[in-house]
């Protein structure tokens, strides 16, 4: 198979999976999507993980109403870290899984914790 | 209330907050992956991850920039914004190198791989332009698009060629990871390159201009030219740290006892991929230019 027969199989693939990535960057702007479109024309071996991804990866919806208390940096933060403790207590795959067994209402705690003193220092600041 | 004195409160607060942590558990482990590094981390108002707050990312805050690529609810909007800060510097290196050529009054002729290797001839050669206007020539033939086309395509396509190889080294290594951690940790990379081939580039066109000011000296142009066509790999060692770090930080995954003889493994795993990648990269974008260049 010669360089222009390797191309256009390229190519092929190419639209398929720029044809998938148009239909699903519809969140997002035009120009977003057109860009999605094209790049993932010409570079669709790195987008084939993005959209063969399970979709509970990819973003949540973006929320279309006015920014309550959940919404702020500082919730924003506590979620992100939240994430990353459940994410690095799933990766121990088991080798603590005796010591952590007595942890987890220090873990709930520890949430609740950060919590309430989001809340105290969301309501200081409205002072 | 004072903003000051928030600010004090908050440092109390997060005072109280470490001081739930759990005692006993290794705080250094949970550091490397739930801590901040700065305060001013944990109550920025707005965390801004469009194309301009990445690129500060990349320059600035290379822990932040880590931490924010291993949200996998994020990798979505971050993967095409990476690819567009990769595409924009290539791109630009692109038009300063046909710029640059063209300047120096020569432009590239390419022969094809299977020719220089039955008849032992030469790959690249500079040959001089004609006319009155040589600057603009290339840009009219469409010669310096097809520079462009090749460096844009041949560095990025060259990182999809090469990530399986990637993903395997990791898997490898023990470290968890999916396909698309190991996508958007490589198009940081190239992101990262692409950031440092633009704060490279007008030393490298400073330097051409000077060498196109001094009398004709053809050994001295060429070695001027072809520094400039490997510039995308000197600044790939940007690129090679960047994606080093990224996995080095995904060893916080593995356990303790494993972490460091892993890490040792990994890091070489990285350097091989990265050979690899220095290997079929530079062959792509002859081979992808070359072909541009017949027609």
């Amino acid at each position: 198979m010669g360089f222009t027969q390797a191309i256009l199989f390229y190519q092929l693939f190419g639209v398929g999976v720029a044809v998938a990535a148009a239909l699903t960057g519809d969140a997002q702007g035009r120009a977003a999507t057109l860009f999605r479109t094209a790049t993932a024309f010409a570079f669709w071996p790195l987008y084939l993980p993005l959209l063969l991804q399970p979709p509970n990866r990819l973003p949540p919806p973006a929320s279309t109403g006015e920014l309550g208390p959940a919404d702020d940096g500082l919730m924003e933060t506590i979620r992100q870290t939240e994430a990353e403790l459940d994410s690095a207590i799933g990766s121990l795959d088991g080798w603590a899984g005796g010591v952590l067994a007595t942890q987890h209402d220090r873990f709930a705690e520890l949430r609740a914790a950060w919590r309430a003193q989001a809340e105290r220092l969301r309501s200081s600041t409205r002072c | 209330m004072q903003a000051s004195d928030v600010h004090a409160s908050a440092s109390r607060d997060r005072t109280v907050v470490r001081s739930a942590e759990i005692e006993g558990a290794p705080t250094d482990d949970l550091r490397t992956t739930c801590e901040p590094t700065s305060n001013s981390d944990v109550f920025l108002p707005d965390r801004r991850h469009d194309v301009m707050g990445l690129i500060e990312l990349i320059l600035k805050d290379r822990h932040r920039l880590e931490r924010v690529i291993r949200d996998p609810s994020l990798s979505a909007e971050l993967f095409p914004r990476f690819l567009a800060i990769a595409l924009a510097g290539f791109t630009l290196f692109g038009m300063a190198a046909a710029i640059v050529i063209g300047s120096l009054g020569v432009w590239p002729r390419l022969t094809a791989i299977d020719a220089v290797l039955s008849q032992k001839g030469s790959l690249i050669e500079f040959v001089a332009l004609s006319g009155s206007n040589r600057l603009v020539v290339p840009w009219f033939d469409g010669a310096a698009f097809q520079l462009i086309f090749a460096y844009d395509i041949g560095l990025i396509a060259a990182a999809g060629i090469c990530l399986p190889s990637l993903y395997f080294y990791g898997l490898l290594a023990g470290v968890r990871m999916t396909m698309l951690d190991v996508v958007i940790h490589t198009i940081k990379a190239m992101a990262t390159t692409a950031v440092a081939l633009v704060g490279i580039l007008p030393i490298y066109v400073a330097m051409s201009l000077g060498v196109s000011l001094l009398p004709r000296w053809d050994e001295l142009i060429g070695a001027t030219l072809e520094l400039g066509l490997i510039l995308p790999f000197v600044a790939g060692f940007f690129g090679l740290r960047s994606l080093y770090f990224g996995f080095a930080g995904l060893c916080d995954s593995l356990p303790v006892e494993r972490r460091f003889r892993r890490a040792c493994f990994l890091r070489r795993l990285v350097l091989s991929w990265a050979a690899c990648y220095s290997a079929v990269t530079p062959v792509m974008i002859f081979t992808l230019w070359e072909y541009l260049s017949r027609g």
